[in-house]
């Protein structure tokens, strides 16, 4: 949807930034730091892992060098939500590590989309829900056959799916309505981001939680 | 249309309907225009409003999308602080969308109500919000839900708005330039059909109009041809139908009075035919005429230039029989006779001659030669010879000189001499009592023209007579050509040669009181003559001072002198007589660096030997100005000349090289005759003598040269055959030849002699004696050849040019001697 910019939407901007960034900065406890404006994906998790019995959260920054690296390898930026304190949830059953689960922000239509996402330890999508948006297409993107389309792949099955640029689609399915391309992209360009941020975040505290489990 | 078809119509109504037809029309489709552009430009206005909505709109749900994220912020996190911007900025929304509202179409105002409550709706569950952690948990999930479901509406409420207005807006876009080209492709289509409809009327009018004005004029046409077969037509307009019935009654008239005129004109012309058969008859008679009178005169001209030769050859011998005559006998009665003889010998000798020249002149064949001569020279020659012939009809004589006179020309010297000569024999003959006064000037507006006047206080010419004096056998008056001689050529050849000169001559007179003569003559002035007197006057520039010895110090040998000497800037003092003269030199010798003595001879001016002797005067130059050449001829006391230069008055540049010491031998030996050195008085022996070949074959003519030259001290053979074999023995033995041929055959023959003589002697002095005008015209540019144009040449002439031929052939014969040693 092209949107024209006005004079008075110009100054909105900078007082919006600000509101912003005095809100990131204004003195909160640490866990609402860490959580910044997404929900806990408590619900996701558990319908991601019907017989989990547990589950562990790990704090992890995503900073200026998670950015760059991101940017390298995807070829576009990240939006200003995804900076700060971010947390994996690495999911158990019976004290057996089954998965891992981190919810992601992007910038949708109206307001921000949250996504959560469900990998295996070979950071493969194993599965997704929405736990925000306001798109009348979200459906179309929440069903079984488009996550089919995800489920089971890695960093680069995923990448390409999408153009260079990352905003369009390499090939559209045929169940996919046009008018939903775009929030389709947008959930894939939010699969690719949530693998890389959690190899490059997270990949050492897995590996020694994962060395410590199987002792 | 009917009132084309009718013949009263005028051209004026037709235009007039014409015209407003198609002013009409072109209303019309102006209207039709205007109607579709303000359609268009009222869709236009409706799309660019509908537009600005559009942006209007994305502006405020832009901000909706920045008032969402802030809230997702504000209620996921619990931030109070952005909640509460949150709800300022959806207040500031509901605001926007209530005024959003008033310029959208009814159908939207439901939803933009509905919107605004949502608003509402989400302003109080942000006022609701709290910080994260201060709430128990299922107040929070509960809140989350809610706005959620709240924020999903308001989603999908915006939708709603947004997308259906926005394709809208889009359509209106697209139907708006389908229009615009629409509405162009009409207009052009419209304009289109105008112009060809406004071509068709005009198409139509020019046949209407042109068509009938084009038969007329061909009608016209036929009608001027008299074509009576052609019937004008008078359809068309009403004017041209008038115009072309009051034309056919013209050219009815027309015609009437073209038949009169024609008979009038052949019969006109019959009569011109019959003058013109006879002027021209009489032409051809005048051609004719004219073709005889030509032919009668040039014969007239070959029979006076046969008879003038013929004539003049026995005359000269006459007249210098009489001069032989003379120096053999003392008898005053003889010599009475004699000289009688003589005057009336000359006097035919210058009727033949004057008749001799018109003959010339009015063939045609007047030639003027090119050589470099000094006008005041020539000037001072004419004075002298005629100064005589006025002092004995005791009249004044006075001479005047432009100082701005060049000092040497190119041109025909003799030619011009003889008119000055001949206009002052007029001026003297015709005065019997008073002056005759003659100047010498430049026209300055002229370059290079020289002009003489020739002033007399004599009889005057009657104004009657005007330029008939230039007619040739015309004097002043018939009772007067008996007072007067001659035949009244003079003035006719004076007119000539200064026509054949690029001048004029003309006079005005006054009856009673006298009458001036000019003479005009455009000469050019030497360039290397002027170089040359230029560096001569430079050397000169010394103010050196020259003792002049005139007696007169009005006469034109003096003037010129005068004149001469100022111009190049010399000092000079005149003295009249030798007692001054040597006065002046005693007083201080070294003051002088000059003596001039001017003088018709130098006897005439008394004993010279005093100033020769003077043992002051040695390295002084002592020059003799001879105003008088035909005297100098018979000057007899050459021989006491060795001290002195000799120059004449035509000659201003030996007298300048003179005056500034460049005496060169020529100035001495072209003057001596070498006869006059051996000493005539001296008779040669038989062995000195030198022998001279003569060719005549008229008899008389080789007595009397025979005569001149054992005068002279010469030994004579004749030779009186030009064609026959040359005598080489003679020509071995002889040292100098004279030629005197009598005809142009003789001439022709003399010319191969002369080359056959070179042949055996290249030094050959050759004397060639002729009156004849290829004799004159002969240029052979050989040095040791001289042309004499005279029938009999005087005595001492002759021996003069053979003693200078003689010497300049021993000089060579010299030189050959000393370059081959």
């Amino acid at each position: 949807m092209m949107r024209m910019v006005n004079p008075t939407f110009i100054l909105k901007i900078p007082c919006t930034l600000l509101i912003l960034v005095l809100s990131a900065a204004s003195p909160r406890p640490a866990e609402a730091i860490a959580y910044c404006s997404l929900r806990d994906p408590i619900s996701a998790i558990q319908n991601f892992f019907p017989n989990m019995t547990d589950y562990r959260s790990f704090l992890g920054a995503v900073d200026l060098n998670v950015r760059d690296h991101l940017q390298a390898e995807l070829g576009y930026d990240m939006h200003f939500n995804e900076f700060g304190k971010h947390t994996l949830y690495l999911v158990y059953a019976d004290d057996t590590p089954v998965g891992l689960v981190q919810a992601r922000t992007e910038k949708g239509d109206w307001g921000l989309d949250e996504i959560a996402w469900a990998l295996d330890f070979d950071f493969r999508v194993r599965d997704f829900r929405y736990q925000r948006s306001r798109s009348r297409w979200r459906h179309e993107v929440e069903t079984q056959a488009f996550k089919n389309e995800l489920i089971g792949k890695n960093f680069e099955e995923l990448k390409s799916m999408l153009s260079n640029d990352g905003m369009l689609l390499t090939s559209r399915p045929e169940f996919l309505a046009p008018e939903a391309e775009q929030l389709a992209t947008t959930v894939i360009r939010s699969a690719l981001k949530t693998i890389a941020v959690t190899q490059v975040v997270w990949r050492e505290t897995l590996e020694s939680q994962l060395a410590l489990t199987l002792e | 249309m009917p009132f084309f078809r009718s013949s009263s119509l005028s051209i004026r109504r037709y235009l007039g309907n014409v015209m407003g037809g198609s002013v009409l029309l072109g209303a019309a489709l102006a209207v039709y225009a205007s109607w579709l552009l303000i359609d268009l430009e009222q869709r236009q206005n409706l799309a660019g409003r509908e537009s600005l909505q559009l942006k209007t709109l994305e502006s405020a749900l832009e901000q909706v999308d920045i008032l969402l994220t802030s809230a997702d912020l504000a209620i996921g996190a619990g931030e109070t602080y952005t909640a509460e911007l949150a709800i300022e900025l959806s207040s500031d929304l509901r605001g926007k969308f209530s005024a959003i509202n008033n310029s959208f179409p009814e159908e939207y105002h439901p939803s933009f109500l509905e919107l605004s409550s949502l608003l509402l709706v989400l302003e109080e569950q942000l006022s609701r919000s709290s910080p994260d952690g201060s709430a128990d948990p299922e107040t929070s999930e509960q809140l989350l839900r809610e706005f959620d479901e709240a924020s999903l509406a308001l989603a999908i409420l915006l939708d709603d708005i947004y997308v259906p207005f926005r394709d809208q807006v889009i359509s209106d876009g697209q139907l708006v330039e389908q229009l615009k080209a629409r509405v162009k492709a009409t207009l052009t289509a419209v304009f289109l059909i105008y112009v060809m409809l406004n071509l068709c009327i005009i198409l139509w009018s020019l046949r209407k109009i042109a068509y009938p004005i084009e038969l007329l004029t061909k009608g016209a046409e036929r009608s001027i041809a008299f074509d009576s077969e052609f019937k004008l037509e008078t359809r068309g307009p009403s004017e041209i139908s008038k115009m072309a019935s009051f034309f056919f009654q013209l050219i009815e008239r027309l015609n009437g009075k073209v038949r009169e005129r024609t008979l009038e004109l052949e019969s006109q012309t019959r009569e011109l035919e019959r003058e013109v058969d006879a002027r021209t008859k009489t032409q051809i008679e005048l051609k004719s005429a004219k073709e005889r009178a030509e032919r009668s005169n040039q014969v007239k001209s070959e029979f006076l230039s046969v008879m003038s030769h013929e004539l003049r050859t026995p005359l000269n011998v006459v007249i210098s029989s009489l001069q032989l005559l003379r120096e053999e006998t003392d008898d005053p009665y003889q010599l009475k006779f004699i000289d009688l003889a003589d005057q009336s010998g000359q006097a035919l000798t210058d009727v033949i001659g004057s008749i001799l020249e018109i003959s010339k002149i009015e063939s045609g064949e007047l030639a003027l030669a090119e050589t470099e001569f000094s006008v005041v020279g020539e000037f001072a020659k004419a004075i002298s010879m005629t100064r005589l012939a006025a002092a004995t009809k005791g009249l004044t004589m006075t001479a005047m000189l432009d100082p701005a006179l060049p000092v040497a020309v190119t041109g025909d010297d003799a030619r011009w001499r003889q008119v000055v000569i001949n206009l002052l024999d007029n001026a003297i003959k015709y005065t019997e009592s008073g002056s005759v006064s003659v100047n010498l000037e430049v026209d300055e507006q002229q370059p290079g023209c020289i002009v003489v006047r020739v002033r007399d206080t004599g009889i005057g010419i009657d104004s009657h007579l005007g330029q008939t004096v230039f007619d040739g056998f015309v004097q002043a008056d018939s009772s007067r050509s008996r007072a007067y001689a001659g035949v009244g050529l003079g003035l006719k050849i004076c007119r000539e040669i200064a026509r054949a000169m690029g001048g004029q001559c003309d006079y005005q007179s006054n009856p009673g009181q006298g009458t001036e003569f000019w003479f005009s003559a455009v000469l050019d002035v030497h360039d290397s003559t002027e170089q040359l007197v230029q560096s001569i006057g430079a050397h000169a520039q010394s103010h050196q001072r020259v003792l002049v010895w005139a007696e007169d110090e009005g006469s034109p040998a003096f003037e010129w002198i005068r004149t001469l000497l100022q111009a190049f800037n010399f000092d000079f003092h005149r003295v009249a007589s030798q007692h001054t003269l040597l006065k002046e030199l005693s007083k201080n010798p070294g003051a002088w660096s000059a003596v001039l003595a001017v003088s018709v001879t130098l006897p005439e001016l008394g004993q010279t030997s005093l100033i020769e002797s003077n043992a002051d005067l040695e390295s002084m130059p002592l020059i003799h100005v001879r105003a008088d050449l035909e005297n100098l001829k018979s000057d007899v006391s050459h021989d006491r000349l060795h001290r002195w230069i000799a120059c004449d008055c035509s000659e201003p540049l030996a007298l300048l090289r003179a005056l500034s010491g460049e005496v060169d031998e020529a100035s001495y030996g072209s003057q001596v005759p070498l006869l006059k050195q051996a000493g005539r008085d001296r008779a040669p022996s038989s062995e000195t003598q030198k022998q001279v070949l003569l060719f005549s074959s008229e008899p008389a003519l080789y007595m009397l040269l025979e005569d001149y030259f054992r005068q002279g001290g010469f030994r004579v053979t004749q030779c009186s055959d030009f064609r026959g074999k040359r005598p080489e023995q003679d020509i071995l033995e002889a040292e100098l030849v004279v030629l005197a041929p009598n005809s142009v055959d003789q001439f022709e023959q003399m010319t191969a002699m002369v080359s056959d003589i070179r042949r055996f002697v290249e030094f050959m002095p050759i004397i060639l004696i002729s009156s004849l005008e290829a004799a004159r015209d002969e240029v052979t540019g050989d040095p040791y050849l001289i042309t004499v144009n005279q029938a009999i040449p005087a005595k001492a002439k002759l021996l003069e040019i053979a003693g200078h031929l003689l010497l300049e052939s021993a000089k060579s014969r010299a030189d050959r001697k000393k370059y081959s040693l």
